[in-house]
């Protein structure tokens, strides 16, 4: 039983690490398009 | 109604072709019906496209020849009456809502690529030579050699279906919306083979999701609608995966036909495809006992479906791989020194030199994915026209499902896949020449279905949900920037705008196209903006600097006279060459321009002011003012008459 929670806890661990990654990644991502955010509103605004 | 036809017409071909070429080889039985539509369509690109060759070199690109075989092509359609084998469903967990969002997706993606194709092409490259080299083969009814490095004595395999949709469209502005239509439906093929392929695996909401993944790639979106060739060599990878997949599972040799087709047409695409076909050897190894007949049976297949482009570069250079190979081809004494000589090879070798060396380090084995996803650097080409996000995103979650089946993971029919995948990567870092991560994006298909099953099977599918959030945050950016590319498009058809509208809004310097077009006289023009070969009407000839012998027109190696005297020999009437703002740089070809405009061989007829861009999207980022001179050569001038 206290096995199983254990797996159950690890897995859960991992999930929230592979979601905390996936979030800083896209972030950092996203930030080299910074420079072209204002050329784009200017687009879409055209 | 003639362009639709046309489109129609060849798809129907490329099809018929495919599947009479599954079915002779025996892989036509034991598939579903989805899946063998699009493998025959892939198969059948590749076929048709040889075909084309043979009827190209022989001059008979002319209508009803194209027309004729097209429709006898389309009769293999035929063999889709023959029984499919039952197709495999996979549990999908995923809500209703979740299937008709990503079916929704599906049809957006369709209908703005649908809309690019409906509007004249205006990509550079394609502009450049992946249409404007079919539109010379149709001038002339027949494949002629273009001894130009890059984007002339290169394989044209694709190309020779961009010359039968321009033939069967019949040319002039039919001809072009025939042309744009076969770049939409051959664009989407490869994410349909995708999607079909990867229902072995996945459930129909994965599969679909990462066929749109593809599709709407930074990469793809600007390369699918447009001529670009890796979205259409896509399909040979795929072909070739099919084959590896089937291989390893039936343990037979028959598919391994469909390695070798694929490999040999990826070859006959692109010279990057020579590096694919090094990678299916080793994938192949993996596919099962007796290596030696099934590197043989590959072998063959390979040689027959690839060679025609290598053996036309060596009988008009001495060099298959023109000029990549021109020492060895010089030591045996069988390069041909009218088209490469050493000194344009010493030339040329610091060149690639230059360009390679971005990645020439042993970091980027393991830092290219990194660098080219978070801080491209220019020669990448990965920021806006780039591979997305996805691949670093689901990184953990596919680390985590090939830990947890790593024993399973050498047994797995996707294993020599991924070997090829692999031993791929490696070699186009080390020999790639040019590290843009628009070379790679044939083998992204793979990659990604390699990847998303692996995320799909983690530990108790604790990756499903970090696997779905970076997919749908990735959806986001490549929709984004999907729907950003397509506004103009967008414009283009709400509107009615007129084509040349369109053309002087989004074409940079096609002011300068229509000022050449409106001279007399014209018979051929020197032009050193390569995009407007497409929309001048006479023929052209661009500068290519380094890249081509015909016009020595190197900077700092020019002589006037010899010049002149090129230009007569090419037939050249007219020049359209940038206009010299500054003193122009000694034994330039500005400078030499001058020489000659002041001994009366060139006589200045216009300049045409305009504006130059790096992006057609986001115009504004880089606006920069360009001025170019267009001049007549004088056959009358003293020079000439000395001759």
């Amino acid at each position: 039983m206290q096995a199983k929670e254990s797996v159950s806890r690890h897995r859960r661990t991992a999930e929230v690490l592979c979601l905390a990654w996936v979030g800083i990644v896209f972030a950092v991502y996203l930030l080299q398009f910074r420079s072209l955010f204002p050329h784009i509103f200017r687009l879409l605004s055209s | 109604m003639i362009p639709t036809a046309a489109v129609i017409i060849l798809a129907l071909a490329t099809t018929g072709c495919g599947a009479a070429i599954l079915q002779v080889l025996g892989q036509w039985q034991n598939r579903c019906a989805l899946e063998r539509a699009f493998l025959a369509f892939a198969v059948g690109f590749g076929g048709i496209s040889w075909l084309l060759f043979w009827i190209g070199i022989a001059g008979f690109f002319t209508q009803p020849v194209i027309w004729g075989v097209s429709l006898l092509l389309a009769f293999g359609n035929f063999l889709h009456r023959l029984p499919a084998e039952q197709a495999v469903r996979n549990e999908d967990s995923a809500p209703a809502f979740l299937l008709w969002g990503l079916f929704a997706l599906f049809l957006v993606a369709l209908a703005f690529d649908f809309i690019e194709g409906l509007a004249p092409p205006a990509d550079g490259d394609t502009l450049a030579y992946h249409f404007t080299l079919p539109k010379e083969f149709m001038r002339e009814g027949r494949i002629f050699f273009v001894p130009r490095v890059f984007d002339g004595a290169i394989p044209l395999l694709i190309h020779m279906t961009y010359t039968a949709a321009l033939v069967l469209g019949g040319g002039g502005t039919d001809g072009t919306i025939a042309l744009t239509g076969w770049s939409f439906v051959s664009g989407w093929m490869a994410s349909g083979l995708l999607f079909a392929f990867g229902l072995r695996w996945l459930p129909v909401s994965w599969s679909l999701a990462v066929a749109l993944l593809f599709q709407t790639l930074p990469a793809m979106v600007y390369g699918a609608g447009s001529g670009q060739v890796e979205a259409r060599m896509a399909l040979f990878v795929l072909t070739a995966v099919v084959g590896l997949v089937d291989a390893r599972r039936l343990r037979t040799l028959g598919p391994l036909v469909l390695v070798g087709l694929g490999a040999g047409f990826y070859a006959a695409s692109k010279y990057l495809g020579l590096l694919f076909v090094l990678t299916c050897i080793a994938a192949v190894l993996f596919t099962g006992r007796g290596r030696i007949r099934r590197l043989i049976v590959f072998g063959a297949v390979t040689a027959i479906a690839g060679f025609q482009w290598y053996f036309w570069n060596f009988i008009h250079t001495g060099d298959p791989i023109f000029p990549f190979m021109f020492n060895i081809a010089e030591a045996l004494g069988l390069a041909n020194h009218e088209v490469w000589t050493p000194e344009f090879a010493a030339d040329f070798k610091n060149y690639i030199d230059h360009r390679g060396s971005t990645t020439r380090e042993l970091h980027w084995f393991l830092t290219y994915p990194i660098v080219a996803t978070l801080f491209p650097v220019g020669e990448m080409q990965s920021g806006r026209v780039g591979l997305g996000p996805f691949f670093l995103l689901a990184l953990p979650p596919v680390a985590i499902g090939l830990w947890v089946k790593r024993k399973d993971i050498k047994a797995s029919p996707l294993f020599p896949v991924a070997v090829m995948i692999g031993v791929f990567y490696l070699l186009w870092i080390q020999y790639g020449v040019i590290p843009k991560v628009r070379h790679i994006l044939p083998v992204l298909p793979a990659i990604l279905l390699c990847m998303t099953v692996a995320g799909v099977a983690s530990w108790g599918r604790v990756g499903l949900r970090p696997l779905g959030l970076a997919m749908l945050l990735s959806l986001g950016v490549n929709y984004g920037a999907h729907g950003l590319y397509s506004k103009e498009y967008l414009r283009y058809l709400a509107t009615g705008m007129d084509s040349e509208v369109f053309l002087e809004r989004n074409l940079f310097g096609y002011d300068l196209a229509k000022a050449i077009n409106a001279v007399p006289d014209v018979s051929a023009v020197y032009i050193e903006e390569r995009h407007l070969q497409y929309y001048v009407k006479a023929r052209t000839f661009f500068s290519a600097a380094g890249k081509q012998m015909m016009i020595d027109n190197r900077e700092g190696h020019i002589d006037p006279n010899r010049l002149a005297t090129q230009l007569k020999q090419q037939n050249i009437s007219h020049l359209a060459v940038h206009h010299a703002d500054q003193p122009p740089e000694p034994r330039g070809l500005r400078a030499a321009v001058r020489a000659l405009s002041a001994k009366g061989c060139l006589i200045h007829v216009e300049t045409v002011d305009y504006n130059r861009y790096l992006s057609r999207t986001l115009k504004n980022l880089t606006l920069l003012r360009s001025r170019a001179d267009i001049w007549r050569l004088n056959a009358n001038c003293e020079h000439f008459k000395q001759e």
